[in-house]
């Protein structure tokens, strides 16, 4: 090329040749695909799985497509993470190029970083699955509260007392054992503190099928009238000192609890935890444990009553 | 008289009423959808050791208005909530939200919630089993009958939305399924289109016709001649279709209706009649009432007193109630020292009020369960009025003149039928 021309050329203006022009390639090629890893509940895992083979799906694949899908409508997803949850697990995706380029720019958009949408995405959709199919979010991946209350009721205290007395101990012991668990809490926060209802309709079914000590169990036959005095009587609920229902498995509950344990490692493992929890948190008075349920899980203490006569007891604790 | 026993069914409301469910008591055990939802596993618990049958009550009903499934506070209750996405999953509709008849706008509807409706029946129980149950072999738990959904026939309007309920409900359950058939107090005193709505009822697929008229007390039923002979005509003609009629919050003179073809009464654990309206209860405080077999209904306690408080065994057996409870108290004492047994409660506008204490509730609970079931004995075994020639023998041993009056008149309104 000339000096002249190439003056020539540098004097032309380009300003509009420029926006037709091709893109450059990349200095470094780009792979056409690229993994991400989502760190996950373990309970969230076990639930898309469990979507996956209902409709007879490799489950990574159906959460790439419901990633890609949920981008298209990103602006409908609206999820709540629960924060008290730990990410235990880990689901490696690989998604392509223009997906994860997508997925930056979303969620760029959206001030967040893109492994939580992913994440947010893969959750939205497994609820929608889960709703679609008819599967119910918390039954399946978690023992139900009622193999948790046997196993409790079997396992026993410091002082190697297998009796829980009252529902409210009952109720909060449950709820430690839980969240220990890092499973999807059942329990919400109520009046006294963290409370499920499942807790008490448990309590019922285990009083009825005959596993709770000193407790009329549903008659199987026509009753007696002793049978029916004995409804009468404990209708009128618990006499003598403190007047708090004690609740102990019987031999049939304990049978059923060494069954359990007998039946699949993984519930002779939760026994063992359970156990642990049990020595840990079963220790004191009613108050001490209430104290520290309020004082470990704020967030369930929220909507309580006495959270104000809880913080002051705890501080004439911590002051001792 | 019928040919067949009455069937005598119990109605389970609430998770107190588990405790009285018994072989031997009763036949049979209808549970209420919202008691399912309110309680499952001590529910299951009660039907996987009880063994005897059962159904599900639907109770769509409930959702026709929002105040019928609210709580004190205004809110629809938790229960409900979870009875409401399950009917009107597909729909896109909230059940509880408005009145049903608002919130639901297309004919697919209807049978879209008919249909979940049923496979509510079916499927719910199937998948409570925790591994605790599967250790240890129990029944599946199938309902016996499966019940199609239904409104308070409050006009023709609610008349052909059942009827399309039926169908879907039958197609959904692939066999016959139970027709509830509720006529509000209303449409019993002003039948113009009443008859209109028996007949066009369906009669294929249709396992049961199980009649209800809410806010009807067996008092109005006994001083209206026309209202009785109103529901006498309606199980008559049902039952002449072959088909089985039930009645589903029936009492005495409900049960007498056996001669003309009631082949099963249902009834719940309240004895204080107060005609079953369809809304909730709410949680009142318990009055002092208790039922007295010797005159077929409950009265206050201080009366009950003065009727049987001095009888001894056998004359308290022959005259007052014979029931096994009763029997039994009196190896320790007088059974109504226990039944009407009172304590003292004091509201918060500072008055004071007499209450039965929680003993003589559990107590009056089993003595009226017993007598309900001697009585539906009694029906099944002979003619309804030798049954009620009966208890007005009774009634007149304990000098009850207006009760035998009461008696007598139901006695001759069966005889002139």
């Amino acid at each position: 090329m000339t000096n002249d021309r190439r003056d020539t050329l540098l004097d032309r203006d380009w300003s509009e040749v420029w926006e037709t022009l091709p893109e450059a390639p990349d200095l470094v090629p780009r792979g056409k695909t690229a993994q991400i890893t989502l760190r996950l509940p373990t309970t969230m895992l076990a639930r898309i799985r469990r979507v996956a083979d209902a409709r007879s799906l490799p489950y990574h694949a159906l959460a790439r497509s419901w990633i890609v899908d949920g981008l298209r409508c990103v602006d409908g997803v609206h999820v709540e993470v629960p924060d008290e949850e730990v990410q235990r697990s880990q689901l490696n995706l690989k998604l392509d190029q223009v997906t994860l380029d997508n997925l930056k720019t979303r969620a760029h958009d959206l001030h967040e970083p893109y492994h939580r949408l992913a994440r947010e995405l893969v959750e939205w959709a497994t609820e929608q699955a889960e709703q679609e199919l008819g599967l119910d979010p918390v039954s399946s991946t978690q023992p139900a509260i009622k193999e948790l209350m046997v196993l409790l009721l079997h396992a026993s205290n410091q002082r190697g007392d297998s009796a829980v007395r009252g529902m409210t101990r009952l109720q909060k012991l449950l709820f430690v054992v839980e969240q220990k668990l890092e499973s999807q809490s059942r329990f919400y926060a109520f009046n006294y503190g963290p409370f499920n209802e499942e807790v008490n309709d448990a309590a019922e079914a285990l009083r009825i099928a005959g596993f709770i000590r000193n407790a009329s169990p549903v008659a199987a036959g026509p009753p007696s009238f002793q049978q029916m005095m004995a409804a009468v009587s404990e209708r009128a609920g618990p006499t003598g000192e403190g007047k708090v229902v004690e609740f102990a498995l019987s031999e049939q509950g304990h049978e059923a609890a060494e069954k359990l344990r007998e039946s699949n490692a993984r519930y002779e493992q939760l026994f063992q935890f359970i156990d642990s929890v049990r020595k840990e948190w079963d220790t004191g008075d009613l108050n001490e444990l209430v104290d520290r349920v309020y004082e470990a899980y704020p967030k369930f203490a929220s909507k309580s009553v006495i959270r104000e006569e809880v913080a002051r007891r705890t501080q004439r604790r911590r002051a001792r | 008289m019928s040919g067949t026993p009455l069937h005598h069914i119990l109605r389970v409301r609430s998770s107190d009423d588990l405790t009285y469910v018994s072989p031997g008591l009763m036949d049979e055990i209808v549970v209420n959808a919202n008691q399912l939802e309110n309680s499952i596993q001590a529910t299951t618990a009660c039907l996987w050791r009880t063994t005897l049958p059962f159904s599900v009550d639907p109770v769509l009903w409930r959702f026709q208005e929002p105040a019928w499934t609210r709580n004190d506070d205004g809110e629809t209750k938790r229960n409900y909530k979870r009875l409401g996405l399950a009917y009107g999953k597909g729909t896109g509709i909230t059940l509880g939200a408005v009145p049903l008849l608002q919130a639901v706008g297309t004919d697919e509807q209807w049978r879209m919630i008919a249909r979940n409706a049923v496979a509510y029946q079916r499927d719910r129980l199937r998948n409570v089993s925790t591994q605790l149950e599967l250790l240890a072999d129990l029944r599946d738990l199938d309902p016996v009958r499966l019940v199609a959904p239904s409104l308070v026939a409050y006009s023709p309007q609610e008349d052909r939305i059942n009827r399309l309920m039926i169908e879907a409900a039958a197609e959904e359950a692939q066999t016959s399924v139970a027709v509830e058939v509720v006529v509000p107090d209303e449409r019993l005193t002003d039948r113009s289109d009443l008859w209109q709505m028996i007949e066009a009822l369906p009669v294929d697929y249709v396992s049961a016709y199980l009649v209800w008229t809410p806010k009807v007390t067996e008092g109005q039923l006994l001083r209206d001649h026309e209202m009785f002979a109103v529901l006498l005509r309606m199980i008559s003609e049902l039952s002449a279709r072959g088909i089985a009629v039930g009645h589903q919050y029936a009492n005495y003179t409900v049960a007498a209706l056996h001669d003309f073809g009631l082949s099963s009464v249902t009834h719940h654990l309240g004895w204080v009649d107060k005609g079953e309206p369809v809304e909730v209860q709410g949680i009142a405080i318990r009055s002092c009432q208790t039922y007295v077999p010797g005159v077929r209904h409950s009265i206050r306690f201080n009366e009950a007193a003065g009727l049987g408080r001095d009888l001894g065994p056998q004359e308290y057996a022959e005259r007052y109630c014979e029931c096994t409870f009763c029997s039994g108290m009196f190896e320790t004492g007088h059974p109504l020292d226990l039944l009407l047994e009172t304590q003292t409660f004091t509201m918060k506008n500072g008055r004071e009020r007499h209450t039965p204490t929680s003993r003589a509730v559990g107590a009056n609970t089993w003595h009226y369960l017993l007598s309900r079931r001697n009585e539906v004995e009694a029906f099944s075994l002979r003619p309804a009025v030798a049954v009620i020639e009966a208890a007005i023998e009774r009634a007149s041993a304990l000098n009850r003149g207006s009760d035998v009056a009461r008696l007598g008149h139901l006695a001759s309104e069966i005889q002139s039928a």
